[in-house]
């Protein structure tokens, strides 16, 4: 895939103050569809996630893997100056983008409310854990606490055991939605000419992964409770012991169950009896379970995946980081791609954008230093000249 | 509201069934839009059989498909092809998955040249080596990395023995359909015509779990749930269940030991710092599961919310559909039409502003005459 797919977002410029994993993925994102993300970070407070220093570069691998495809600016928003400067970009922006907790923008003057009345133009957009009003809007949010609120983790779990703890995947979950809803509220202002004032929930978000298992259980008008790997609508499924490792699978129709016996057989596995129709192996799922079983124990996963997916039935290895930038699925699509380490000579594997548009997949540019493209962008998006950026930075509003 | 600077809400033409398509034209009905789904006679979508509650009505189809409009397209006769076609050239945006890319005429329409953009959602993607492979949700979240990592924690060391953990219900299906919703509405954006954008619910799922792909090439850590652990605080159990704390930062460690009521076990100079507290979290952890035993749920979100630490319990599904915070911001509206084994409530988009009131889920083939025999406006 050598060449660069469209860039939908091309001509879209996205002021961007957020930081650590759910903002700086959205912002990514957006990114990786065209749009100039310019980050803002001051030398005092930079993004916390370039200081996870597990290895002799500057910036800590998380951190690459976060903020692919943006530009960095410094601005001291303690400074009137500096204060002055964002609002001033933020009028030459399509989207402000924050995920402070609430209050921070307002005491820069450049809250929902502010900007949108200095620049009805622009689609405002900050992530917190709960929301900028309501009873929870002092609560500080990571991932873990999203999780908790949002019921997803207390759905998930063995039946006899405790919650489950999803952690920086929820950060994720939110910054995908954050970005759909930037990008819905850029669709408006193109479509109205009007901006648009989104105050996102990371919460919410974690309810809305599990949406349907919220309605499910509100059927009933009471907590489900935790059912471990078994789908109760389909038998077998779950999670299944390969001769390597896991392999998840689920019998969805008779037809595929007929199919997995009839291949068994032929390797002299003994016809399962009385399991044939999806009543059945529901009635007697641990006979329907204890036969698949049997089967994978002696097949590594890869093997068993193939098998199964030959009979129709859905199933997947389990897969840690090393199986997935292994597996020649995705290297063939090119999802993982090495892209140059700033401040040394080496590469790093990243992720691309999780699409393809026309054939091809945008290659992502790499992370950015702390204030790399001060000086270009305040000179390509406010004409600036050398001196009047010289002029700022003595005033201290550029550190 | 999603509108046309005509005035015209943004069309989208759903070709997909279950949850991620589906879910797709739901944010665009939820942003305003018209969303026409087709479904596949003589069944329709196969979630409106699913049945969770026993009582013969589909919950997850009614949240799923509220404020759509149904076509059924019976894919045997002659004039299938014809149909889809007017359906395609009104529409905006056309969102396909697996099960609807099997028809050849809707296989045509995606290959052919111009025409609206179309947003393809299948398992593995439209090429590759893995193409075609049937999937669910929780076989698409197994791959994606961070089945591998639960539970991490208590769960782990209760449960060491059992399998990894999959997530409950569409999580991942669901997932996916964020990112299908952000390409679909940057190529709403964008305009132009012919464009396919390739969406493979895996891919998807996986980019959520990205670190664990370069921390492997960067040092060959292979992350498990056999690893992933909090020093102290994490899952936590209370007097009435589990709350989650998850301390960052030496003003929320200091608040922390403020909501406490400054122990003095806290005040040992080695937890003066994040890494004191790291090296010694058994010993820390064991303080705070004694203190935490003797509280519930609520005494300790109150604290955390008045002092500012990042603590929450884990809510069962009552709980959530009662939260105060989600409420007082409309995450969750009434069901236009709640009745025997239909929810009361149905969550929104999780942004203020964002959740536009819909009417009840459609009929199967409710709008079929509307939209291709008579003189619908969609269509003509």
């Amino acid at each position: 895939m050598p060449d660069e797919p469209v860039r939908y977002l091309a001509g879209i410029r996205v002021l961007d103050f957020t930081f650590q994993a759910a903002g700086a993925y959205a912002a990514m994102l957006l990114g990786s569809l065209g749009a100039q993300v310019i980050k803002v970070e001051s030398a005092s407070r930079p993004d916390p996630t370039r200081q996870r220093v597990n290895r002799p570069y500057i910036h800590s691998v998380f951190y690459e893997d976060v903020n692919l495809d943006k530009q960095a600016i410094t601005i001291n928003m303690k400074s009137p100056e500096g204060q002055e400067l964002a609002k001033r970009l933020a009028g030459a922006s399509h989207v402000v983008a924050d995920c402070y907790r609430p209050g921070v923008m307002q005491k820069w003057g450049m809250g929902h409310a502010d900007l949108r009345e200095r620049y009805p133009h622009l689609v405002t957009a900050s992530l917190t854990a709960a929301g900028q009003d309501g009873p929870y809007a002092r609560l500080p949010g990571y991932a873990g606490i999203f999780n908790a609120l949002s019921g997803a983790g207390n759905l998930t779990g063995y039946p006899d055991g405790p919650p489950t703890e999803f952690r920086t995947s929820m950060d994720m979950r939110a910054g995908a939605l954050f970005a759909m809803a930037i990008a819905q509220g850029l669709l408006h202002a193109k479509r109205t000419g009007q901006g648009r004032s989104i105050d996102f929930s990371a919460s919410e978000a974690g309810s809305t992964s599990v949406g349907d298992s919220i309605v499910e259980a509100s059927v009933e008008g009471s907590d489900p409770g935790r059912r471990g790997n078994r789908d109760p609508r389909f038998a077998p499924s779950g999670v299944f012991a390969c001769r390597d490792g896991w392999l998840a699978l689920a019998v969805r129709s008779d037809e595929q169950w007929r199919q997995l016996v009839a291949r068994l057989e032929q390797d002299g596995r003994p016809r399962p009896e009385g399991l044939e129709t999806a009543s059945a192996r529901l009635a007697d799922r641990d006979a329907a379970e204890a036969y698949v079983a049997a089967a994978l124990e002696s097949l590594d996963r890869a093997g068993a995946f193939e098998l199964l997916s030959a009979c129709g039935v859905p199933a997947g290895p389990v897969m840690d980081g090393g199986d997935l930038v292994a597996d020649e699925h995705l290297a063939a699509r090119g999802l993982f791609v090495r892209t140059p380490v700033t401040t040394s000579d080496t590469t790093r594997l990243v992720t691309s954008a999780p699409w393809v548009i026309d054939g091809r997949r945008p290659q992502p540019r790499p992370a950015p230093d702390l204030g790399a493209h001060t000086d270009a962008v305040l000179a390509s998006v406010l004409g600036m000249s050398d001196s009047e950026i010289d002029a700022l930075r003595t005033s201290g509003a550029l550190s | 509201m999603a509108e046309q600077s005509n005035g015209g809400a943004v069309r989208v033409l759903e070709l997909a069934q279950e949850v991620t398509g589906p879910f797709v034209g739901r944010i665009f009905a939820l942003s305003g839009a018209d969303v026409v789904k087709v479904e596949s006679l003589p069944d329709g979508d196969p979630m409106r059989a699913q049945d969770p509650a026993g009582s013969g009505a589909s919950a997850v189809y009614e949240y799923l498909n509220a404020g759509k409009r149904s076509v059924g397209i019976d894919w045997t006769v002659a004039d299938a092809p014809t149909q889809l076609e007017r359906l395609w050239s009104w529409a905006d945006l056309v969102v396909v998955d697996d099960a609807f890319l099997a028809h050849p005429p809707v296989r045509r329409l995606v290959d052919s040249e111009g025409g609206p953009p179309v947003t393809t959602v299948t398992p593995f993607g439209l090429e590759g080596p893995y193409a075609g492979r049937p999937a669910t949700s929780s076989t698409v979240f197994a791959m994606a990395g961070e089945t591998i990592m639960l539970p991490g924690g208590l769960g782990y060391e209760l449960f060491p023995d059992e399998p990894p953990l999959l997530a409950r219900g569409a999580m991942a299906d669901t997932d996916a359909a964020s990112i299908a919703a952000l390409v679909s509405t940057a190529a709403l954006i964008h305009g132009g015509e012919g464009h396919v954008n390739d969406v493979a619910r895996w891919e998807a799922e996986a980019s959520l779990n990205r670190w664990i792909a370069s921390h492997f090439d960067d040092s060959g850590w292979r992350e498990s749930r056999a690893t992933r652990a909090y020093s102290y605080g994490g899952l936590t159990a209370c007097a009435d269940g589990y709350v989650m704390i998850q301390i960052a930062t030496e003003s929320q460690w200091e608040a922390f030991v403020r909501m406490m009521g400054e122990p003095d076990w806290a005040r040992h100079p080695d937890y003066d710092t994040q890494a004191g507290r790291t090296a010694a979290g058994g010993e820390i952890g064991e303080h705070i599961r004694a203190w935490a035993g003797g509280l519930d749920k609520a005494t300790i979100f109150a604290l955390g919310i008045e002092h500012g630490v990042p603590v929450a319990p884990f809510r069962e599904v009552p709980e959530v559909l009662a939260c105060p915070q989600f409420n007082e911001r409309g995450f969750f509206v009434d069901h236009p039409s709640a009745g025997p084994g239909q929810p009361q409530r149905l969550p929104t988009l999780p942004y203020v502003d964002a959740g536009t009131p819909l009417p009840a889920a459609p009929g199967l083939g409710e709008h079929t005459h509307a939209l291709l025999d008579g003189r619908g406006s969609a269509a003509s």
